[in-house]
Order: C-alpha cells, then structure tokens, then sequence
C-alpha cells in the first residue's frame, strides 16, 4: 500500500482529467459514473494515505524511483494527508454536484455532453493540481502544480455566464501574478543553496543565513502564497471568483481551494523557512494582516445585499482567522487553524452548494429570497442552518471548537498580538451573527410577501424544488459532517489532527 | 461531598434534547406531539427526583466525562444548587406544556410544532445549565439555550416581532461571546474550570485580571438576568405568546442568567475572592440599582405582561445580590429565591395569558370587573402578587428574610430598608391590578373561565406556592437544597465563617 498509493494519489486526478471529457463521447451517464468513481478512488487513496501515516508513520515516496535531493519526492505526513483527505472529500461533493447543470451565473443552460466532461476533467485537473501542492517535497515541483490547479479553476470560473468570464480573467492576473512572484522566490532560494528539495532546503539554509537574498525570496514566497489564500489586503480577487464561478464549482473552491495555499505557508514558513531570522518576521506580519483580515472580511460581509457574496467575504475573514493561527505557530494555534480548516471547509462547501441553488431556484441572491423556504424545504434548510452556525461558532457545531483553540492559542500567546488576535476571533463571530441571522430570520420567520428587499411577486418564481438532488445531498451530507465533527471535537482533535511540534508536522501516535 | 457516577444527570439533560425530532416528524398528529413532550418531562422529572434522596444525604450523581476539549470535559453534576433549579424546572415545564396546549388550542395559534420542539430544546438547554459541572458545559448549553428560545420568542412572525427577536439576539448573543472570550481566559488561567464552591479563581491571576474577567463573566450571564443596563430586551421579549413569556421568566433565559449570576459569584470566584478584589459592594449596588429602577418601571407600565417583565427584573435582581452580599444565609436565600420565584411568577404569568385567552385583553386598565367572572384565575393571581411582596406564608417572604440576615451578616444596613422599600413598590404595582380586577364594576357579562387546560395550571402552581412558603422543607425540600448549597460555598469561605446559618 505504502508503495502504491502515493503515486496513485496525484497520477489518478491527472490521468482522470484526460479521460473523463473522452469518455464524453459515450454518454453523460457514463461520464458521471467514471467521474465521480475516480473521485471516490482518489479519496479512498487519501484516506489509506492517511491510515498509513497514522499508523506506521510518514510516507516518503520518490517519483520514478530517483531519491531526493535530486528526484522530486512526495511528502506524506499527519498534515500533508489531512489536507488531502479533506480536498478528495470535498471534489466527491462538487462532482455529485456538477450533475447539477443549469445555474443562473453558472453553466449553460443546456450543457451538452461535450461541456459537462470537459467541466468534469477540469474539476479533476484542479483536484490533482491541489493534491500535487499537499504531497509534493520539491519548491519548484510545488510551483507546477500551483499553475496546474490554477488553470484548472480558470476554466471552472470563467464556465460560469455571464460575468464569470470577467471574474476568471481577474482571478488570471492576481493567481498569475503569485504564481511568478513564488517562482521568483524560488528562484532565490534555487541560487542561493543549490537545492529545491525542502528537507535539503531546511538543512542548508542556516549557511546563507546572512543572505539578504534569503529574505527578499522568503518576501516573494510569502506574498505569492498569500495572494492564493486571500489573505487581506491581498484577497481582492476573492470574491468576485467565489460568486460568478457555477454553484458546484463554487463549492469546492470556496471550501478548499485558499487553504491549500494556506497549507503551503504554513509547511513553508513554519515548517521549511521556520529557522530563519526572515521567516519568523513574515510570519509575525502573517499574523497582524491575518487580525486584519478577519475584521474587514467580516465587516464587509456585513455590508454585502447578495448572500453568495456575504459568503464569499466571510472567506476572507475565515482565511484570516486560519492564518492568526498559522502565524502564532504555537502547537495550540497550529490546531485551531488546522480545526478551522476543516471546520470551515464543510461548512463553507455546505453553504456555497446551499446558496448558489437558492440562487437559481428563487431566481435571486438577497436574504429575502430566502424568505419562506423554511416551510417548503425544512431539512435543507435545518443543513445550512447547521453550517451556519458553525460558521458563526455555536456549540455544538465544529465552528464553535475551532474558534475555542484558536481563542486559547491567542491566551496562551499573549502580548499585543495576542490580545488583538483574541479580540478579532469574538468581534468576527458578533459580525457573523449579524450577516447569518440576517438570513437565516428570512428562511424560516418570514414569509415570503413581507421581505423588505424583494420587488416583485413571489408567485413569479420558477417552479421547482428549493434545491434538486445533486446539490441537496452535498448539503445534508456536509451539515452532517459539521456536526459530527462538532460532536466529536475532542478525538478529532487528538486522532485526526496532526502534532505540531517545533517546526515538524508528525502525525500524533493514537492515543490509548 | 461524595460523588456517586451516574447516568441520570445526563438522563434529565438529555430527555428534552431527544424529543425534538420526534416532536418534529408528529407535527400531523397533534396528540402524539403532545404525548412526547409529556413524555420527556415525566422523564426530566423523574430524574431529579430520583437524584434528590443522593443529595439530602449530601452526596451528588456526577456524570462521566465526556471528552469535550484538552482538560475540559462535557460533564454534568446534581449538586443541591443545580438540583433545585432542575426539579424547579421539571415540575414548571410539565405545568408550562399542559398550559401551551390549551393556550395555542384555544387561540388557533400556526406553528404548533415547531413551538413544542423549541420548548423542549429550551427546557433541555435550562437543564443542562443546572447541571453543568464546569464553565465550558455551561457556556455551551447557555448558547443553546439562546438559540432554541428564538423561535419561541418570534413566534407570531410579524415585522415588529421579529424586530424585538433581534433585540433579544443582540443582547444574548453578543452576551454570549463575551461569555466565551472569558471561558476560554478562565480555562487558560485554571485548567479545567470546574464549578468550585468557593470559587477555584483564587490566586490564578492578577487582581487587575480578574476584575476583568469578571467584568467579562457578568455581562456574559448578566445580560440573560437583565441586570441593568443589559434589561432591554426583556420587555420587548413579551411579544412572545404567554406561556413562553412564562417559561423565560421563571425556568429558562431568565433565570438561568440569574442562576448563572450564583454560580459565578460562589462556584467561580467565590465570597472571599469577591471581597479581597472589591467587587461585592458595585454587584450589589447594582442589583439594588437595578430592584428600584424596574419597580419604579413596573409602576409605569400599563401594559400587563411588560409590568410582569419589569417586575421580573426587579426579582431577580434579589438573586444578583444575594450573589454579591455572599454570607451563607444571603445565599441561601437567593438560591431559595430561584424556586419561590420561579412558581410566584409563572403562576403571574400564567393568569396573564388566561385574560388575555378569555377575553383578549393585555392591557391592566382593561381587567375591571374581572375577577368575578374568572375567579379561580384571579385568586391565583393574589397568590402570586402577594407573594412576590414578601408576604409571610408565601415563599417569596422566606427569601427575603433570609437575604435580610445574611445582609446583616455582612453589616449592610442597607440591603434591609432596600427589601423593605421594595416590597412596598411591589404592592404598590401588583395591588392596582388586583383592585381594578375585583372592585370595578365588569362592562362584559359573557366573560368565562377559559378551558381546564388555561386554569388548572395557574392554580396548580399557586397551591405548590402557598405549600413551599408554609412548609419550604417538604417535598423537594427546596429549602434544604438551597441551605446545603450555600453551605458548601461557606465550608470553603473562611471570612464568613463566623455569622450565618444556625
């Protein structure tokens, strides 16, 4: 297994992403069936992956038999196959969701065989991109597949009518423009040490210490990554990609897309970069910019009147909030942004599925469309009530132990940063009350005459159910998700999030 | 005290949670709906009794830990003072439930099912509260508790309604946060945060962070006991249909911040650490500030369940300085207060809500002549009034006695011409009422008592009144329950050893 699966984990999206859209040729039914079959398989890998770090510890793997430092080598540790398992989990929620074709901003209307297996590939394609970030050991390998995952999401967004063209063109440049500024960061590093492989990397980095190239490539890496995961003020891309990008799409990339970025910060910056003077300074600035980012992304979540757009600047302020974490470094703090990860994943993918489909269904994105679904859909809604308050941090919902950790992390850290950092985490979830009550009082108090926000006679709406299977199921089976991770905080936490000690993700051995 | 591991504080906690759903999926039939919720408080009820005799002994039915989070478990524990408040709650829900079905039945109320599956995940929340062993099930179950009552409070769904169902989400939940913020402080500066007598805060940090944390803490539970100047919501909440108004006032919101308020003051910080950081005396003028400025309020108030609201913020503000005076007997009689309130006031609210069921009326200058059409409703009514103004024989009179000693205990002259001078402002709103009931002349002969359902409750809960302020030992021994528990707050309080309980 150990010698199989890694492998299998990156080449099978790859491969799948050139099959599917052939496979077109046949019929959707078995487009359908081969894609979601192949996402099912790569999280079956992940999830052995992830078993067999647990258990016998890291899996190191070197592609085509040459060994590091100069073959490129895959990493599989408690981290790196924790983000895996969560991207392979969420692209077999968006893949049951891509049956779902015809949104208002999203595919056309009458998606013909072709287009549904060329979105399929490219969910697929952006699938291996992503796994490629989590598993690769190599900078530059790591660069490829940045740019493999970004092409991917290109196409996914810009499949969206209307303004999705304009919004994956805007998503072009920034994701471009990160993608060029890493490499130049790598380039750098490349110079100044002779290496691209991280554990290389790690062991001669203390040498060029001195280096003020070392500090302008920790820049340029830190800003690339930053612009991928949104972090405030680099997050202007964000939200205009997150509505316009077709509902199923939009699921997955708002849930798992930024924080594969984030992931490669953090196993950069904390973990590769994490002996050095520049680092600990980036990571310090990380930490302020992520205090920033909670509190504007919620405020200005506040202030939006389109609910895909309230959510998307609640992404920002999430991101921020996984990034506090990231640049406290603290065991604890490590845990909340990993738990938040997770945490705001399922529930983000949850109410992005939930959203984009009320969207099309009620024929508009304010709250008062909302209005009145309560009644005509009760178990959809309860779902992305459940996702809801995770995201505002209720117990028993994952949310609420996420914030726990990183509240305890920011006591534990102390000083100015730490206060600000604590402030920020309560002032985010005040903010998220009012943005996601707002909604949720329409869905289930009002009816749908007395919103204050929708012109125009209800009885105009297109018939339908609220949401159609392939986006019900995805939601339901999310909130389900959401609260049994809720549920469960405590083994979550010590079972299925890694140890972070001094600087090395090891995946903890399980507790008696 | 002896801890006995059991299943049964998790049984009374989780009864009403398990009724939800299938409250939700019999919304077709009416009765099996009904049955379930009936069912669940049998359930709650038999529990804390069946926890009681392990208390009178003076031992406590803890449950096993639940793995929550690092050093802090989901754990619920039956001592005396969470005993009281749960049986208090059990025997109020079962009456609060039968009172719901004739009061939704008989005026056509929407939402039936919905109303019912929030009411047990409120009472259920309020349990979990009584129960909780540490800060963190504590908070989690206050959050809850917030959330399960929104619907109840929003139920007539109108634009004004839902405005006030904001409001009360804005204090609660912003209250809530804090909450949080300072559970979290809390669990760093002392892990595991387990509900201490005597408080477990001593020591573990400086004096300028523990005032703030307890800043922090009381406006986290103060806001749900309408501590002024957290009150606004209260009064805005009335829109809510009575027997909700009832629930929150005598079982669940507002009494679990009142309750949250002792067990802060003496499971948390303690009377010792309380008086060494100087924070006794502001709490206690707070809750007299906060007595003379809602009965003042009260008196003002026309509209009848706003001037039971006002005067709820007035009551409970008792508990508040019980809480801050600290000597044992003030915290027996704030504890004892809990109790006598709560079967004073839902009797109160109850009787408001057969008015306005029979004859459609909320306002006080509305209800002349009523009492000889609705006698039963209105001699419960008495009951309630003249309890609430400390009158000897009722239950209300014992809680204040005993708040008045334990006030000299400390010294504070005070506290005694306040008791005085509030029980005066309390005749002096509740009595009017009565008046205009019984001596002006009616001007609708056709006026009835409403169904069975609308007056057995109310006279039920007045009867249970009249026994626990004649024999306050018997039965549940409510009283035994709320001396022990300020007992073992004393046993770990040495400045206060010398005065107080015999």
């Amino acid at each position: 297994m150990r010698d199989v699966l890694p492998g299998l984990l990156v080449a099978l999206p790859l491969m799948g992403a050139a099959l599917v859209p052939l496979l077109a040729a046949l019929s959707r039914r078995t487009t359908r069936a081969a894609a979601l079959g192949l996402h099912a398989a790569i999280l079956a890998a992940a999830l052995g992956l992830f078993g067999s770090a647990a258990a016998d510890g890291p899996i190191r793997y070197a592609v085509g038999g040459w060994p590091g430092p100069w073959g490129i080598e895959l990493w599989f540790d408690g981290l790196s196959t924790l983000i895996a398992v969560l991207v392979a989990g969420m692209a077999c929620f968006a893949s049951f969701a891509q049956t779902f074709g015809a949104d208002r901003n999203g595919a056309a209307p009458a998606s013909t065989p072709l287009r549904e297996g060329l979105l399929r590939g490219a969910l697929l394609l952006l699938v291996g991109g992503l796994l490629g970030i989590v598993a690769t050991r190599d900078v530059f390998n790591l660069f490829v597949f940045l740019e493999i995952s970004s092409l991917a999401a290109y196409t996914l967004v810009a499949s969206g009518e209307g303004r999705g063209a304009v919004a994956a063109f805007r998503y072009l440049l920034a994701g471009t423009a990160a993608g060029s500024l890493y490499l130049f960061g790598v380039g750098f590093l490349y110079a100044l040490t002779g290496t691209l492989n991280m554990d290389d990397l790690a062991a001669r980095l203390p040498s060029v210490e001195a280096d003020a190239a070392l500090t302008v490539a920790v820049v340029l890496i830190a800003v690339g990554l930053s612009i991928k995961a949104a972090l405030f003020p680099l997050h202007g891309w964000l939200p205009d990609t997150y509505v316009y990008t077709p509902t199923p799409a939009a699921g997955f990339i708002a849930a798992v897309m930024a924080k594969v970025s984030a992931y490669a910060l953090l196993r950069l910056l904390g973990e590769v970069l994490a002996g050095t003077t520049a680092g600990a300074v980036v990571l310090e600035i990380t930490l302020w910019l992520g205090i920033l980012g909670v509190l504007v992304g919620g405020i200005l979540a506040v202030a939006q009147r389109a609910v895909t757009r309230m959510l998307a600047w609640s992404s920002i302020s999430a991101m921020g909030m996984i990034l506090i974490g990231v640049g406290m470094g603290s065991a604890l703090a490590i845990t909340g942004a990993l738990f938040h990860m997770a945490a705001h994943a399922l529930a983000k993918g949850c109410l992005f599925f939930g959203a984009g489909g009320i969207r099309t269904s009620e024929d508009g994105d304010e709250p008062g469309r909302w209005a009145g679904l309560g009644s005509r859909a009760p178990w959809t809604l309860a779902a992305l009530t459940v996702a809801a308050l995770s995201m505002i941090g209720i117990p028993p919902t994952a949310g609420f132990f996420s914030k726990y950790y990183l509240l305890s992390a920011s006591i534990e850290a102390g000083g100015p940063a730490g206060i600000a950092a604590f402030a920020a985490i309560i002032l985010s979830s005040l903010l998220a009350t009012v943005y996601f009550l707002r909604v949720l009082e329409a869905a289930w108090f009002r009816t749908p005459g007395d919103a204050p926000d929708v012109a125009g006679d209800p009885a105009s709406r297109p018939p339908g159910p609220v949401l159609p299977r392939p986006l019900a199921v995805p939601v339901v089976g999310l909130a389900v998700l959401v609260l049994l991770t809720g549920i469960f905080a405590r083994p979550f936490e010590r079972h299925v999030l890694p140890d972070w000690e001094s600087g090395t993700a090891r995946i903890s051995a399980p507790a008696p | 005290m002896t801890e006995i591991v059991s299943l049964r504080p998790l049984l009374a906690v989780g009864a009403g949670l398990a009724v939800v759903l299938p409250i939700l999926l019999s919304g077709r039939r009416p009765a099996l709906r009904e049955a379930w919720t009936f069912a669940a408080g049998a359930v709650q009820l038999g529990a804390a009794l069946s926890m009681l005799p392990a208390a009178f002994a003076g031992a406590a039915h803890t449950s096993p830990a639940l793995p929550l989070l690092p050093g802090m478990p989901l754990q619920f524990r039956a001592d005396p003072l969470g005993l009281l408040f749960l049986t208090l709650s059990s025997i109020l829900w079962l009456a609060t439930s039968s009172y719901s079905v004739g009061y939704l039945r008989s005026l056509g109320l929407r939402h039936q099912t919905g109303y019912f599956a929030a009411f047990a995940a409120a009472v259920a929340a309020a349990a979990g509260v009584a129960l909780a062993a540490n800060l963190v099930t504590f908070l989690i179950c206050y959050e809850v508790l917030t959330l399960a009552t929104w619907p109840l409070v929003v139920h007539k769904r109108t634009a004004g309604v839902l405005g006030s169902g904001r409001s009360y989400l804005a204090y609660t939940l912003i209250a809530g946060q804090l909450l949080l913020g300072a559970v979290v402080w809390a669990g760093a500066l002392a892990p595991g945060a387990q509900f201490t007598p005597g408080g477990f805060l001593a020591g573990a940090a400086s004096d300028g962070v523990l005032r703030v944390l307890f800043v922090l803490l009381l406006i986290g539970v103060g806001s749900k006991a309408a501590v002024f100047p957290l009150h606004g919501w209260l009064p805005a909440a009335m829109v809510a249909p009575t027997p909700v108004s009832a629930l929150l006032h005598a079982v669940a919101v507002v009494k679990a911040g009142a309750f949250g308020v002792l067990r802060l003051t003496g499971w948390v910080f303690g009377p010792d650490l309380m008086h060494d950081l100087g924070l006794s005396l502001p709490l206690a003028v707070l809750a007299a500030g906060t007595i003379l400025m809602a009965s003042l309020r009260a008196l003002g108030e026309d509209h009848f369940k706003r001037r039971l609201a006002y005067s709820t913020v007035s009551q409970l503000s008792y508990i508040v300085l019980g809480g801050a005076i600290g000597t044992p007997l003030a915290l027996a009689g704030a504890a004892f207060h809990i109790a006598a309130h709560g079967f004073l006031k839902i009797t109160l609210f109850f009787c408001a809500g057969s008015v306005y069921a029979a004859t459609g009326r909320e306002h006080i200058s509305q209800l002349s002549g009523l009492a000889r059409a609705m006698p039963f409703t209105f001699a419960a009514f008495a009951v309630g009034a003249l309890g609430m103004a400390g009158m000897p024989l009722l239950p209300g009179f014992i809680s204040k006695w005993n708040l008045a000693l334990g006030a000299l205990d400390d010294h504070q002259l005070w506290v005694v011409a306040l008791l005085v001078v509030s029980g005066l402002l309390n005749l002096a709103y509740y009595l009017p009422i009565l008046r205009i009931a019984v001596f002006e002349p009616g001007d609708d002969r056709r006026v009835r008592e409403p169904s069975a359902w609308l007056v057995a409750p109310p006279v039920f809960a007045a009867l249970a009144a009249i026994v626990l302020g004649v024999a306050p030992d018997a039965g549940a021994r409510f009283w035994f329950l709320a001396e022990s528990a300020a007992r073992s707050v004393a046993a770990h309080a040495p400045q206060f050893l010398t005065g107080g309980l015999p």
